[in-house]
């Protein structure tokens, strides 16, 4: 159930004012109609405030995703690294002992 | 309508992809594989010769592994962008790339490089079971070839986005075979043409140069190493055409576009029959 913050006096809304205060934006502040109120996470926010939290979440998304992207090709490289030398060297002489 | 995609029909599409639709200078991004390809032989040359006492050289082993390694993204990138500039001319769109769509977006670059770069683990790890070399190759190439694709980061990414274009699994041993036949009449092209190129020159200056002759010699190990690199090199581009012709199919047939593309063109014949019969009338 999402709380509908109440108001002290009749209000009208920030961005029509012929309707009628139905919540506030709880970042702004600006009360706003049944049509701009925007449930997000429990709580009502106008578009613009919707806007900026969701690109917030974007940029926080993506920073992670690319991390996550470098450290797995990171650890992939030093997996090819590591398993060059090693299984290669092994094999190599492996194949020189059977060859003498 | 969903007919089955030939090897002859593949092989055709590729070589006309690479020898007439690519622009020049996507061609030739393949040169960015070298230094890469060179690595690779100069790491085989120096295991070769360390054989017998190779696990006692672990820190030197390591250190041309890295060097290897690191030629990788260079030469992934060269990969990446002879598929898109293969993705583009396959979308029937303008061929001649503007110097902005010439670039690949650096997240389907990183997203391909991941999946390369565990198939370079890849090859160590299981290649020396060598039945399973012509599947992480394959991998490797899948990775390029659907680098302009990719959106998200995953392992299985590459042949998810291939897997509704492979027929038959007779087209798959087929581009595999031709591939592996391809790499061994380059390489010996190569070989005669270096020969004829040393006749030629002892004939015409009346050289006699016995180091020449013992660099380009088949006892050689580091020349015939070189040669096959050369041949692979040669043999890239139509393996990396020839997979994102099977790529772009796998993304036409599970979106549906193949379809929708074959609705139109009946519905194109449709109107250009009612046309000619309404001016007939």
């Amino acid at each position: 159930m999402i709380p509908t913050p109440k108001t002290s006096g009749p209000q009208t809304c920030a961005y029509h004012a012929d309707r009628p205060a139905h919540a506030l934006c709880v970042t702004c502040r600006k009360p706003l109609c049944r049509g701009c109120a925007t449930p997000w996470e429990g709580i009502f926010l106008c578009a613009p405030c919707l806007a900026a939290r969701r690109t917030a979440a974007e940029r926080r998304g993506s920073f992670w995703g690319w991390l996550k992207l470098a450290l797995g090709i990171a650890a992939a490289a030093a997996l090819a690294v590591f398993l060059g030398a090693w299984v290669s060297g092994l094999l190599a002489e492996l194949l020189a002992g059977i060859g003498s | 309508m969903r007919d089955r995609l030939g090897l002859g029909e593949l092989l055709d599409r590729a070589a006309n992809l690479v020898a007439h639709e690519l622009p020049e200078r996507t061609a030739l991004c393949v040169l960015a594989v070298l230094p890469w390809r060179l690595l690779q032989v100069w790491w085989a040359h120096r295991l070769i010769e360390i054989s017998s006492t190779a696990t006692q050289h672990g820190g030197y082993l390591i250190s041309l592994s890295l060097w290897t390694v690191a030629a990788l993204p260079l030469a992934f990138w060269g990969r990446a962008q002879l598929a898109r500039g293969c993705s583009i001319a396959l979308s029937g769109e303008d061929a001649s790339l503007s110097r902005s769509r010439f670039g690949l977006p650096w997240r389907a670059y990183s997203i391909g490089l991941y999946a390369a770069m565990v198939a370079a683990a890849l090859y160590p790890a299981i290649g020396w079971l060598i039945f399973t070399v012509p599947f992480v190759t394959l991998y490797s190439g899948l990775a390029a070839a659907s680098a302009p694709y990719q959106e998200k980061p995953g392992l299985v990414a590459p042949l998810a986005t291939a897997a509704h274009g492979f027929g038959s699994p007779r087209l798959l041993a087929g581009l595999w075979f031709t591939a592996g036949i391809g790499v061994l009449v380059a390489a010996i092209q190569l070989l005669v043409m270096f020969q004829l190129g040393l006749t030629a020159v002892q004939t015409m200056f009346g050289l006699s140069d016995v180091w020449w002759e013992q660099m380009l010699s088949l006892d050689n190990r580091l020349y015939v190493l070189l040669i096959l690199a050369g041949a692979c090199l040669a043999v890239e581009p139509f393996w990396i055409a020839g997979l994102s012709i099977i790529v772009q199919r796998g993304r036409a047939r599970a979106s549906g576009d193949d379809l929708a593309g074959w609705i139109a063109e009946l519905a194109e014949a449709d109107e250009a029959a009612r046309a000619e019969a309404e001016n007939a009338a």
